[in-house]
């Protein structure tokens, strides 16, 4: 975590890194995927060398990227039932902390409010989202005093603030709250993403399936770092020594890392997450996808 | 071929030099020469999570990461991303990146511990083509002068005669003139067979009572007694491009309105791959057999009776026809008609859980043993279906006739040319 302060020449004064965070590292990272996405896509086709033939629309193909999602799980099952339950667990839960807690819905709806200009563009997610965990960690005290009196360390560009979350957004979940916040969901990515890791340096260490590439480990670091760091704005852990004494930091850190990964994503596996359904459009090129 | 040392030596534009492999651009460019936008996506997008090595037998019996499918992918990838990507570039020009000689010497006996039956693909979650991938590897060992001796001379063959075993022309013409097969005439119909289907007489006079009962005239050529892809699974596109060409050459001299394949693999390749390898559109249409009787019956113009087959009959589907090619009903439904103990496999024609049978690599001796243990997958869950077994592809019914040697399983291999010509009335 120091390095990243020394990066960027922040201060190691209180707001600083999250403030280099949100109004550099981010953007900066948002900037890096336009290009990255662009040169990503561009390669396909940059690449290729002999032009194919669409075959079926892509219509049929997104259909059949949703009906596919099932099939490697099957294959899987009885075989390697890890992967599955580490691929659910990531998947499941990380798009859950990312669409469902409240302080991620607030702050997603200020940034594409503003890159698109509109008012409230996720405002469909308002209803599904847990202000809960937020606002009771803040009873609780958990996020210290520091961060909620101030104001601007929550709300350095007008965005949001604990109030503001607990009063946009909503709760639906009801007793189900217990697994559906952002703590429990996050500790599941995080086992989800361990196990990954913990795999893949089996796999590579033993030889059963040596495959890994270095970017692959830096993957699922900076995912693994993201998770924690959130964990830690949270429930502001107290890790003087790191450089990091407060809460602001955390996440500072956290937003850097999310901005950090949004750039890194074209350029890594994380473009899976688009690329399923591009290849799934494209598999029509070459091949018989018209069944008769 | 020794290929263990690791002493210097230049073949074809690579170099094995020390731990790592020197390669000139000239020859990445030519091996990559027809990557059409989606190889370009599956080589990128391979996530190596390795699930796709659940639906390969050669995997399921070595348990060796070189045989697992994505392993190859990402060796085509590695090179692909250093000559063709920006940052592989760099990392290539900073020797972070590059090809290490103990995995390119491995490349000889993985490229050929799979038969490009396109499961991993089917199973991926990301569909990455991992059975493209494998014969990418072959077509640079093809470059490098380090492909498999055997397989070097299907090419050489077909590049010389055209035709892979060494068939000559007048061979080949004599054995379809006593099938009843009419030669080098105008026809609606020009019939090619692939090279094994060429040296059976027995198959050829099957083929050519199937086709006569629908009534279309068809027409072979003198000139074609193989489809090309042999050439092809050898990494010898070129041949294989010249092969290919010379198949739409004829059918436009004897004014064919189709082309008819009865080879599964024939299909796949001269229907999809011929015009992704040539690079433009093929114009006239091209059908498997049992496609056209299929539609023939469909519209009346046949009828298929059960004929006198009494045992259990299960079907090996097609590899290349039917998982990589998307004919799925015309063949298990004609088989459904004509046989009177017919059992339907458990799975879809195009399903990963239908293992692969041998195919073309039970015409490559030192690979006969690999092979052996690979097919039992396959035979053992046909056994589980029928007590014998019908096929679409002669590099199938090849395989599944040494596994009848190997007593593996089953009693008896139909080639479906057998069954149909039995079951067809006009
Ligand atoms: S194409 Fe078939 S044989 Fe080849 S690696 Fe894939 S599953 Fe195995």
């Amino acid at each position: 975590m120091l390095p990243v302060i020394f990066a960027i020449d922040a201060s190691l004064g209180s707001d600083s890194l999250y403030w280099w965070g949100l109004n550099v590292i981010f953007p900066l990272g948002l900037l890096i995927f336009v290009f990255g996405a662009i040169y990503r896509i561009s390669r396909y086709f940059l690449g290729r060398r002999v032009p194919s033939p669409a075959l079926a629309g892509f219509g049929t193909q997104f259909k059949e990227g949703v009906s596919a999602i099932p099939t490697p799980f099957g294959a899987a099952a009885k075989r390697d039932p890890f992967i599955i339950v580490e691929t659910i667990f990531w998947h499941i839960f990380m798009l859950g902390v990312v669409v469902i807690v409240g302080i991620h819905i607030l702050a997603w709806n200020y940034i594409f409010g503003q890159i698109f200009s509109v008012s409230n563009p996720l405002w469909f997610l308002f209803k599904i989202s847990t202000p809960e965990q937020f606002t009771s960690a803040y009873q609780l005290g958990l996020l210290g005093s520091n961060s909620y009196s101030h104001g601007g360390i929550l709300n350095p560009l007008g965005a949001w603030n604990s109030a503001e979350v607990s009063t946009s957004t909503f709760d639906p979940w009801s007793f189900l709250a217990v697994l559906v916040n952002g703590t429990v969901m996050g500790l599941l990515a995080m086992a989800g993403i361990l196990g990954y890791l913990i795999t893949r340096i089996m796999d590579d260490v033993t030889g059963h399936k040596r495959l890994s590439s270095s970017g692959d480990y830096v993957f699922l670091i900076l995912l693994a770092a993201i998770v924690i760091t959130g964990l830690a704005a949270m429930y502001d852990f107290q890790i003087p020594y790191l450089g990091i004494p407060n809460q602001a930091n955390w996440y500072g850190l956290h937003i850097a890392l999310v901005g950090a990964f949004i750039g890194y994503v074209p350029f890594s596996k994380g473009w899976h997450m688009f690329g399923y359904y591009i290849g799934k459009g494209m598999r029509g090129y070459g091949y018989g996808r018209k069944r008769r | 071929m020794d290929t263990g040392g690791r002493e210097d030596r230049v073949c074809g534009g690579f170099k094995v030099q020390g731990k790592n492999v020197k390669m000139e651009r000239r020859m990445v460019s030519r091996a990559l020469d027809e990557l059409s936008p989606y190889d370009v996506w599956g080589l990128q997008e391979c996530m190596r999570c390795g699930i796709c090595r659940y639906a390969c037998p050669f995997w399921l019996d070595s348990q060796e990461t070189t045989d697992i499918p994505a392993w190859r992918t990402y060796e085509v990838n590695k090179i692909y991303s250093m000559y063709y990507t920006g940052y592989g570039n760099v990392a290539r020009l900073l020797r972070l990146r590059r090809v290490k000689s103990s995995e390119f010497l491995k490349w000889r006996e993985s490229s050929y511990n799979c038969t490009a039956c396109g499961a991993c693909t089917d199973v991926s979650p990301l569909e990455i083509p991992n059975w493209y991938t494998a014969i990418l590897l072959r077509r640079m060992l093809h470059l490098a002068g380090m492909n498999l001796e055997e397989v070097e001379e299907w090419a050489n063959n077909t590049k010389k005669i055209g035709n892979p075993f060494g068939v000559s022309a007048e061979q080949w013409e004599e054995t379809a003139k006593s099938a009843g097969i009419t030669i080098n005439e105008k026809a609606d119909i020009l019939y090619v067979p692939s090279a094994l289907e060429a040296k059976d007489g027995e198959i050829l006079q099957q083929v050519a009572n199937t086709i006569s009962a629908t009534g279309e005239k068809f027409t072979a050529s003198s000139e074609v007694s193989d489809i090309g892809y042999y050439s092809y699974l050898a990494g010898d596109f070129e041949t294989a491009r010249q092969h290919f060409s010379k198949i739409l050459e004829v059918a436009k001299k004897v004014e064919a309105k189709k082309i008819v394949v009865s080879d599964g693999a024939g299909l796949f390749f001269l229907r999809w791959q011929a015009p992704k390898t040539l690079g433009h559109k093929v114009d006239i249409p091209v059908y498997h057999l049992t496609e056209t009787i299929y539609d023939a019956y469909k519209q009346g113009k046949v009828k298929i009776e059960v004929a006198d087959f009494k045992e259990q009959i299960t079907v090996h589907d097609s590899e290349f026809m039917s998982k990589l090619g998307g004919v799925e009903k015309p063949p298990r439904e004609l088989m459904k008609a004509s046989i009177f103990n017919f059992r339907e496999p458990k799975f879809p024609p195009s399903s990963h859980n239908l293992f692969t049978c041998g195919h073309h690599l039970e015409l490559i001796k030192e690979k006969s043993e690999t092979v052996k243990r690979a097919r039992a997958y396959s035979i053992k869950q046909l056994a589980s279906w029928g007590e014998s077994v019908v096929t679409f592809d002669p590099n199938c019914l090849l395989s599944m006739r040494n596994g009848i040697r190997d007593s593996q399983g089953i009693k008896n291999a139909y080639y479906y040319t057998n069954i149909l010509e039995k079951g067809i009335k006009r």
